[in-house]
């Protein structure tokens, strides 16, 4: 029915200025998930940090997560895990990382859950196989209580699908005193095979142990390149720099870093595609937020190659 | 202070320095006094590593009227003693006497500088009337020992015997002569030739400065050049300094590079009047050690990012000068890194232990603060004596330093006035046996 002219006007909620402009580019058909009051902002060891811009408006990292579930074309399917973790164990308590197998496309994700101290009795990899079950398999089974501080499962499409179980890592943190003996082990059905070893560092504090960890790695020789092609000065600054030595590669990861650090470093690892895009035109929405990346190197031909990324957030 | 990670919280001269060279180096020479003022950006020569290079002809600077309400307002003006006209080739501007008068008449400056290449100054005239005006320092920029370097680091050929040509009449003037050298690939085998040059004509000071890549950071023009391979020719230049009873001053080169010539090493810089939009390509600093290093960042600034991406941290050339620290103890007394510092953990890195005694006070606490310790000594009838250790800042007003510390006290309560020397001095002497690290 038409207004008449001379009634009032009608009365409107006021209009609120979405950090969020639609019009940038997202693929994503999920509201976007804007931070609330309360919330906790954690880094991938679930260590909790003040934000470092007034966080009001702005957006959870999780929108990152949900952007590359579409990106990869399983929106539907990533919600579910989300859901399905968020009403088990409760919101804050699961970090993601969206895994980089190659510059142009996102190739999977991976979950990981903590309890250092082993007080959470909702939380075994039995218990998240079960909680994960209408959503993909994991085929996990440990064959003796094992003493991790954190377990991940990792996955991609295909798990989401139905078409693969996945399998768990488990991490067992060893002597805090004794740094290069946390490691590794990828269970799958009921068979541990070592993965990795490595260790956290504060860059400005322990950078003799980081050059020590780097300097008798096998994949890297600062005969062929230094090591600021590893740690460029931009990342330096950042919270940890874990080293972890793999079976086929090393890896580096940068804890804490803003989000103007990650947009360097999504370039310096030549992170390019539709999620770097999505990323860099949010960066005003995401810039209250810290970030850990991480990736793994090997060198070939004397030149240092990416072979895969991760970058981390929390939900 | 504009901002930029190359500028640093002091900007004075190592007190060392000072105390060990009181006839040479004038405690009126820190930066801590000094006020660059930027204006005109015209220049006549086009120095390949220039700073301002694409800034001239566009940006104005600080116009008269500007200048004029900087120079009346007394908090920024608080300290400054001397007034540096830069922006371009200063001496190109018309009003330049304008600005040198303004700055003579302020209350408490004492030198006004003008920073030239000096090839203007040829004209008897013009260097007249700008020391009729009030200038009495000129710093000179020289990149070259012969005209070949000099007018190739120039581009502009002639330019050499210009500056030379300046410098003559600079010091056959009333002004003091001060020289400044940018380090860079061709030049940095001749610093010294450079000295043995300009010493005849009697310069007060040399300054030697690696590279600020502001504008080529990517070293498209082949500037840079790795530290290893400067350091014997620095060396060579700081002896010839010495030699000739010349001040040299060194800024961003690392300072663990400089051995015993490390008093040198200076990379406090002025308060700066330029457009803000200038820092935005500054480049960032950073040193591998700059956590562990003493010297790191409020000495030291360390490399440029464009030098660290070239050529590398130069992490196994770096001498980190590792020792103590209030920031050092602070961090890594954390148990994690949200956590507080614990008290006992400081208290063993510094020696201390709970109810330790100096001169009859107790060590009754001590706590981080900021970037600071604080230490609660208890006397004997039971007021505190709160002690507290910072960084090392020669400007900073202290009871007494140590190699890391600046050891300050608070104010004290009525009971405690004229009984704290003692106790004092007992702890200062303990801190000195702990922050010891062989290398002063």
């Amino acid at each position: 029915m038409a207004e008449h002219a001379a009634s009032p006007p009608a009365r409107r909620l006021p209009l609120v200025q979405s950090p969020t402009n639609e019009s940038l580019p997202r693929v994503a058909l999920t509201p976007y998930e804007i931070v609330q009051p309360g919330d906790i902002f954690c880094d991938y060891t679930l260590v909790p940090y003040d934000p470092v811009k007034p966080p009001a408006g702005k957006l959870r990292s999780v929108n990152l997560l949900v952007e590359s579930f579409a990106i990869a074309g399983v929106e539907a399917e990533g919600q579910r895990v989300m859901k399905l973790l968020r009403a088990a164990l409760g919101p804050g308590r699961t970090v993601f990382g969206v895994k980089f197998y190659a510059p142009e496309h996102v190739a999977g994700w991976e979950l990981y859950f903590y309890d250092p101290l082993r007080e959470r009795h909702d939380l075994s990899i039995e218990n998240v196989t079960s909680i994960l079950a209408p959503a993909f398999a994991i085929d996990a089974r440990p064959p003796r209580p094992l003493p991790w501080h954190m377990f991940s499962v990792e996955f991609d499409a295909r798990h989401l699908r139905q078409e693969l179980a996945a399998a768990v890592d488990v991490y067992i943190s060893t002597n805090p005193q004794n740094k290069g003996t946390d490691r590794s082990y990828k269970l799958r059905g009921s068979e541990l095979v070592f993965e990795n070893v490595y260790s956290f560092h504060r860059p400005l504090l322990e950078i003799d142990e980081i050059l020590y960890r780097l300097r008798y790695g096998v994949f890297f020789s600062r005969v062929e390149n230094p090591l600021s092609a590893l740690i460029p000065p931009e990342l330096f600054r950042c919270g940890h720099i874990c080293v972890a030595n793999k079976r086929t590669a090393d890896a580096l990861y940068f804890s804490r870093i803003t989000t103007e650090q990650l947009l360097f470093a999504m370039n310096f690892l030549g992170w390019r595609g539709a999620l770097p895009g999505f990323i860099t035109a949010h960066a005003a929405s995401f810039d209250h937020l810290l970030w850990d990346i991480g990736f793994d190197f090997v060198v070939e031909n004397g030149r240092i190659r990416f072979i895969k990324g991760g970058l981390y957030g929390s939900f | 202070m504009a901002r930029s990670d190359a500028q640093t919280a002091h900007r004075r001269l190592p007190t060392r320095l000072v105390e060990q060279y009181p006839t040479l180096i004038p405690d009126t020479y820190s930066d801590a006094h000094t006020l660059l003022v930027t204006f005109g950006f015209h220049c006549n020569l086009a120095c390949v590593f220039c700073m301002v290079e694409d800034v001239l002809g566009v940006y104005e600077g600080a116009n008269l009227e500007t200048f004029k309400s900087v120079l009346q307002n007394q908090a920024t003006m608080a300290n400054i003693r001397r007034v540096t006209l830069s922006g371009g080739e200063a001496t190109l501007e018309r009003n330049i006497f304008d600005y040198v008068r303004l700055a003579r008449v302020t209350p408490g400056i004492e030198h006004v500088r003008v920073q030239t290449n000096a090839t203007r100054l040829t004209n008897r005239n013009l260097l007249n009337d700008l020391l009729a005006a009030g200038v009495d320092e000129f710093f000179v920029s020289l990149h070259g020992p012969d005209a070949a370097t000099c007018d190739l680091l120039t581009a502009k050929e002639g330019s050499f015997k210009a500056i030379m040509a300046g410098i003559e009449a600079i010091a056959k003037s009333s002004a003091t002569l001060m020289t400044n050298t940018a380090i860079v690939a061709p030049n940095h085998t001749r610093l010294r030739h450079i000295v043995e040059l300009v010493a005849d004509y009697r310069p007060r000071t040399m300054d030697f400065w690696s590279i600020w890549p502001r504008i080529d950071q990517d070293d498209s023009r082949g500037m840079f050049v790795r530290v290893k391979d400067v350091q014997p020719h620095l060396i060579e230049a700081l002896e010839a300094c010495e030699q000739r009873k010349i001040l040299p001053v060194v800024k961003w080169f690392p300072r663990c590079l400089l051995g015993r010539f490390a008093g040198y090493h200076d990379d406090s810089q002025p308060t700066v009047l330029v457009e803000q939009t200038y820092w935005e390509q500054a480049p960032s600093f950073a040193c591998i050690y700059e956590g562990v290093c003493s010297h790191a960042p409020t000495r030291c600034t360390g490399l440029t990012f464009p030098y660290i991406r070239k050529f590398g941290w130069e992490e196994d050339i770096l001498e980190p000068a590792r020792g103590l620290s209030p920031t050092t103890i602070n961090e890594s007394t954390r148990s994690k890194q949200d956590q507080a510092p614990s008290a006992e953990a400081i208290l063993a890195q510094l020696g201390l232990t709970a109810d330790m005694q100096f001169a009859g006070f107790r060590v009754q606490s001590v706590r981080p603060h900021q970037r600071a310790i604080v230490i609660g000594l208890l006397s004997p009838e039971g007021h505190e004596l709160k002690v507290r250790l910072y960084e090392p800042d020669p400007s900073r007003r202290c009871y007494a330093r140590t190699n890391h510390f600046d050891v300050v006290h608070e104010a004290l309560p009525d009971a405690l006035v004229g009984k704290t020397d003692a106790p004092l001095q007992a702890l200062v002497a303990h801190l000195r046996t702990v922050d010891f690290d062989g290398r002063h």
